[in-house]
């Protein structure tokens, strides 16, 4: 059985649904991500990777998705006066004959309520305003230029 | 030489506050004082309390309007029933009723008998429906998304039976309404929470816009990230165009997480009235019994807000309630029973749709027509 598919509403009802220690992966289809998430009782730990996007760079470090997460924090973000820690990072990674090829990630762990959000609008915004940036900062740290191709579907 | 003599300070800037405590209660309190042993109810919405010193005293909870919100007639015939039947004090409560405080049962039966007489419920102790916060919204806040005090009273008409306890609950019940997410008269940590949310961005009124924006020769030399209205928008949605010589402010749907900032700096922002739902929380409370306290967590995360009687909301509060009826032991918090059965059984009993197409179908085209009602409904049985 492959991946749901599931458009972004959907998405939240699903997480809705988890219990303790559960976790669930779906495709969000209106937004081109893979959503992984875990419920761990008081609190969603959600991944957005985002599988329309892959980078590709000459150098393969030891642990890729460490070497490549950086953190951040948006204020007023997902509602005036709360403010939102998420970290990026090119994950998944795959590294062969020197070469890493990964997708941009972005992670955030949110309370329950929280959920009544629009969560995964909130990963689409992170990934469309910081991508750019994060992308130049991961280059200048891994020392090589990176390569970044857009991944469409027919 | 003599300093001379400091001015007297303005009675009003000598008051010390909190005012005492006892300073304004009734004798009767006043003398009981700490000192109460025992209580009784008397149905379910009459509480009689005992004092050591033989001395009782009978309160009456009567529901209030949404948001409390009373005329000043009403509040003076209220305060006329609390000076003829009771011993002239009166509370507002937390949960938005109004208590009055008598020193017989026979003067508290009389009380519950004229505001009953005016359309007030009596009721909200024991295993009721202890009454429903609502935050202000639309009355006195910029922020608000939805009319919290209507759906307050469309959730009330439903369940007014378990306020006065002419259907009992398990155990206490608590339900509040916030227009937004600010939820700041009130919070999560309540049995069900019913919270506001816009459907989609915004969209902008070109005519006013420029009020909002730096005269437009200002405005052709400041950077972009220097304009008030780009920075207000924590995700970067809001942008500068240079057309010609003209400059527009536009607004990228896909980077937009409809947290209205805009909106609260600049009235050019319109978010689609119609287009406008809740979120539905439970599980909370703040009482250290059962499991103790905990947060409410989130059930169905978007269900459209349709006034006037918001069906969407209250088919789904009412089939919480029912499931709970159904599965609780005796004095059971909801939260105590979701957490003996389970997230997922409870899910299972209440019956959400894992898929959101019942919601979705009714922003498709048939939206707002009483015949998509019944579908939704249907899909929550």
């Amino acid at each position: 059985m492959g991946i749901p598919e599931v458009d972004s509403r959907e998405a939240l009802f699903r997480l809705a649904r988890l219990g303790e220690g559960e976790r669930a992966v779906f495709l969000v289809r209106d937004r081109g991500l893979l959503l992984v998430s875990r419920y761990e009782g008081d609190r969603y730990k959600l991944a957005f990777v985002d599988i329309g996007v892959e980078v590709r760079a000459d150098v393969c470090p030891g642990d890729p998705e460490e070497a490549t997460t950086l953190v951040g924090i948006m204020e007023d973000v997902p509602w005036q006066g709360l403010a939102l820690e998420y970290a990026m990072a090119l994950a998944p990674a795959n590294c062969e004959n020197g070469v890493l090829r990964a997708n941009p990630t972005v992670k955030f762990t949110v309370p329950p309520e929280w959920l009544m959000f629009d969560l995964v609008a909130v990963a689409h915004a992170l990934m469309a305003r910081g991508m750019d940036e994060y992308l130049e900062e991961v280059s200048r740290r891994l020392g090589t230029r990176l390569w970044v191709r857009k991944i469409v579907r027919v | 030489m003599t300093a001379p003599a400091k001015p007297a300070k303005a009675e009003r800037l000598n008051k010390v506050f909190p005012v005492d405590l006892d300073k304004y209660l009734p004798e009767l309190l006043k003398r009981n004082y700490g000192r109460w042993v025992d209580r009784r109810f008397h149905g379910y919405g009459i509480i009689e309390h005992v004092s050591e010193t033989g001395e009782r005293v009978f309160t009456v909870k009567v529901a209030l309007p949404p948001n409390a919100r009373l005329s000043a007639d009403t509040a003076e015939k209220f305060a006329d029933i609390a000076d003829r039947h009771g011993i002239g004090a009166i509370r507002i409560t937390m949960a938005g009723n109004i208590e009055f405080l008598a020193d017989s049962l026979e003067a508290a039966q009389r009380i519950r008998e004229e505001v009953e007489g005016m359309g007030f419920p009596v009721g909200g102790w024991g295993p009721t429906l202890w009454g429903i916060n609502s935050c202000t919204a639309f009355l006195t806040c910029t922020t608000a998304v939805v009319d919290s005090p209507s759906i307050t009273k469309a959730l009330g008409d439903q369940l007014y039976e378990y306020f006065t306890g002419e259907k009992t609950l398990p155990a206490k019940l608590r339900i509040y309404v916030s227009g937004c997410p600010a939820m700041c008269a009130g919070g999560t940590g309540i049995d069900i929470a019913i919270v506001g949310q816009w459907g989609a961005p915004p969209k902008i009124r070109e005519e006013i816009l420029s009020l909002c924006l730096p005269p437009p020769k200002a405005l052709a030399r400041i950077p972009e990230s220097q304009v008030f209205l780009v920075q207000v928008c924590p995700t970067g949605a809001l942008t500068l165009r240079r057309e010609g010589d003209k400059i527009r402010l536009l607004l990228v749907p896909e980077k937009c997480i409809n947290c209205a900032r805009c909106k609260e700096n600049c009235d050019a922002f319109d978010y689609d009235p119609e287009n406008v739902g809740v979120a539905i929380l439970v599980g909370g409370k703040y009482s250290n019994t059962g499991v103790g306290r905990r947060l409410a967590r989130v059930l169905v995360p978007w269900v459209p807000a349709v006034p006037p009687h918001y069906r969407e909301i209250t088919a789904i509060v009412r089939r919480i309630i029912d499931v709970w009826r159904e599965h609780a032991r005796e004095g059971e918090r909801l939260a105590d029973m979701i957490d003996r059965i389970g997230w997922g059984t409870f899910v299972d009993l209440v019956g959400v749709p894992v898929s959101s197409m019942h919601y979705d179908r009714l922003f498709a085209g048939t939206r707002w027509k009483d015949e998509a009602y019944p579908s939704l409904r249907d899909a929550l049985r």
